[in-house]
């Protein structure tokens, strides 16, 4: 296997974007990674997306969105994982330039959720579970996330207030980021004191529907580095999955995809969790923020709120947690966001990030389909040339 | 633009053993699978229908707020994971009680409810919820 590196990176706003189509997303975030990356070539794409079928009526994303940006002829490949797309693309690309397959190859997500009445937003989520056995049931993504937070909170005595200074934290963090849906500063009951979404889950505990896309040029880290950047390369791509109705599993306070995803990248990267300067984490649901913080080992079990709430993972803590805001404020273009998460580790790493952690190292990217069925975890290794 | 969110008759109909009688796959290795899989946790690919018990209890719960179009429930309601006698668990909607009055480890057993009332070509769907279950709360 050859070492691989990112050689260009590209997103664009997230938010409601009216004006914009599924395509002119694509575009914009594709166009820019294209343009860093000055590849000789295109040898391959992979589309993210988890949802376009429902949400637009469009499928087939690899002719579309190839034949948009002037690559018709590219192998172009649709990957769906639900939330989880993006990460698993970024793997396949990983894998196919690693494994020497492609040289270099264009991995990018995009999402296009606000064409679809609000009504249906419940609905799409329900496609991420088991439709027939949870959906069937009235059981939406934010049902499954409720239950595992009152289950969190029955057994690690975690309070209210800490799972809302997950999203307290986002939207600070979410500030100075250009891309990010929402810059607002949120307060803590102003999250408390949210309508009921699903309880003891309120409205500001989950992340918005966004329209959004994000893109990665990968090829040989040989040659990206005798340019002579700065250097990102990949330490690990490391992906588990689990039965998908959460009914069946034996916990409901972990995430057992998620350990072992990040089990195994600690792993390849041959580093262990105290090595990681900077992370991105899916915090689909505020709770969904603790498990992957314990998941991934950073805290023990049933510590992560408590964490959040002493400040140990804001951007000067011990853990600096989603400085772009996350899910929950820079948004979350559901296929999209795994390839989002790469790009803000990638900036920290350069050095460039709007909310930049100093000394960024090593970075990693927590990225999870549904509620668990599918995890994804990438580390990403700066290199000072 | 406006989907399709009810299942098909066909697939509805194809349900019907798990929906109407809660019958699960029961394989050599005694495992219990519902719902049913081709392959068990021990490899085995050979399997029994198992009708689960209708009686359990409560693990965890939630009442959502959010409508999900065509259902024939209009929010708020509950929906949970129920633990049966046997140790199976499934995720069902808790009825037959007041929001406020659901607790974790509450008994409950089986019902036959509407579940969606006009699905693709009109149908009306059925399926299992939970409620109360008042004789074991007497015990």
């Amino acid at each position: 296997m050859r070492e691989v590196a990112i050689i260009g990176i590209g997103q664009t706003k997230f938010g409601e974007l009216w004006e914009r189509s599924l395509r002119d997303l694509w575009a914009e975030a594709t166009l820019l990674a294209l343009d860093e990356a000055h590849a000789p070539r295109i040898d391959a794409i992979y589309v993210a997306n988890a949802a376009s079928a429902l949400l637009g009526g469009q499928q087939h994303l690899g002719s579309l969105l190839a034949g948009h940006i002037g690559l018709a002829e590219v192998p172009a490949t649709h990957i769906e994982a639900a939330d989880a797309s993006g990460g698993a693309a970024l793997r396949q690309a990983y894998i196919a330039v690693a494994g020497g397959m492609a040289d270099y190859v264009l991995v990018g997500g995009v999402e296009k959720m606000t064409d679809l009445e609000s009504e249906y937003q419940g609905y799409i989520q329900t496609t991420f579970g088991d439709q027939d056995f949870e959906g069937f049931n009235g059981i939406t993504s934010a049902a499954l996330y409720a239950m595992i937070a009152q289950a969190y909170m029955a057994e690690y005595g975690a309070t209210r207030e800490q799972m809302a200074m997950v999203a307290v934290q986002a939207h600070a963090h979410a500030r100075r980021n250009p891309y990010a849906q929402f810059t607002n500063q949120l307060k803590l009951e102003t999250v408390t004191r949210a309508p009921a979404l699903a309880a003891p889950l309120r409205m500001f505990d989950g992340a918005p529907n966004s329209d959004g896309a994000a893109a990665i040029v990968l090829g040989p880290a040989e040659e990206a580095r005798k340019r002579g950047l700065p250097l990102v390369t990949i330490a690990a791509s490391a992906q588990s999955g689990d039965l998908l109705a959460l009914h069946s599993r034996q916990t409901l306070t972990s995430f057992p995809a998620a350990v072992r995803a990040a089990q195994s990248a600690y792993k390849q990267a041959g580093v262990n969790c105290s090595d990681i300067s900077v992370v991105e984490l899916h915090d689909a649901y505020t709770i969904a923020a603790l498990l992957a913080l314990e998941d991934c080992d950073f805290f023990a079990r049933g510590q992560a709120g408590a964490a959040v709430e002493q400040g140990l993972t804001a951007i000067e803590g011990r853990v600096p947690m989603n400085p772009s805001g996350g899910l929950k404020a820079q948004g979350a273009p559901l296929g999209a966001i795994g390839i989002a998460q790469a790009v803000e580790i990638t900036r920290q790493l350069r050095g460039s990030a709007a909310n930049q952690v100093p000394n960024a190292r090593l970075g990693l990217t927590h990225n999870i389909g549904g509620a668990g069925g599918t995890a994804v975890v990438h580390i990403l290794k700066g290199e000072q040339q | 633009m406006s989907i399709p969110t009810a299942p098909s008759p066909p697939r509805y109909w194809r349900g019907i053993p798990q929906h109407y009688r809660l019958e699960a796959a029961k394989a050599a290795s005694g495992e219990v699978m519902f719902p049913p899989r081709a392959v068990a946790t021990d490899g085995s690919r050979s399997s029994e229908p198992y009708a689960l018990p209708h009686e359990g209890k409560l693990i965890a719960f939630t009442v959502l707020h959010e409508a999900i179009p065509g259902f024939a429930v209009d929010p708020p309601f509950a929906v949970g994971i129920v633990e049966l006698r046997d140790g199976t668990r499934l995720s069902a909607q808790i009825t037959g009680v007041n929001l406020d009055q659901i607790t974790v480890g509450m008994p409950l057993r089986y019902a036959f409810r509407k579940m969606q009332e006009d699905g693709v070509a009109g149908t009306i769907i059925y399926g299992y919820k939970f409620v109360p279950d008042t004789e074991s709360a007497e015990d």
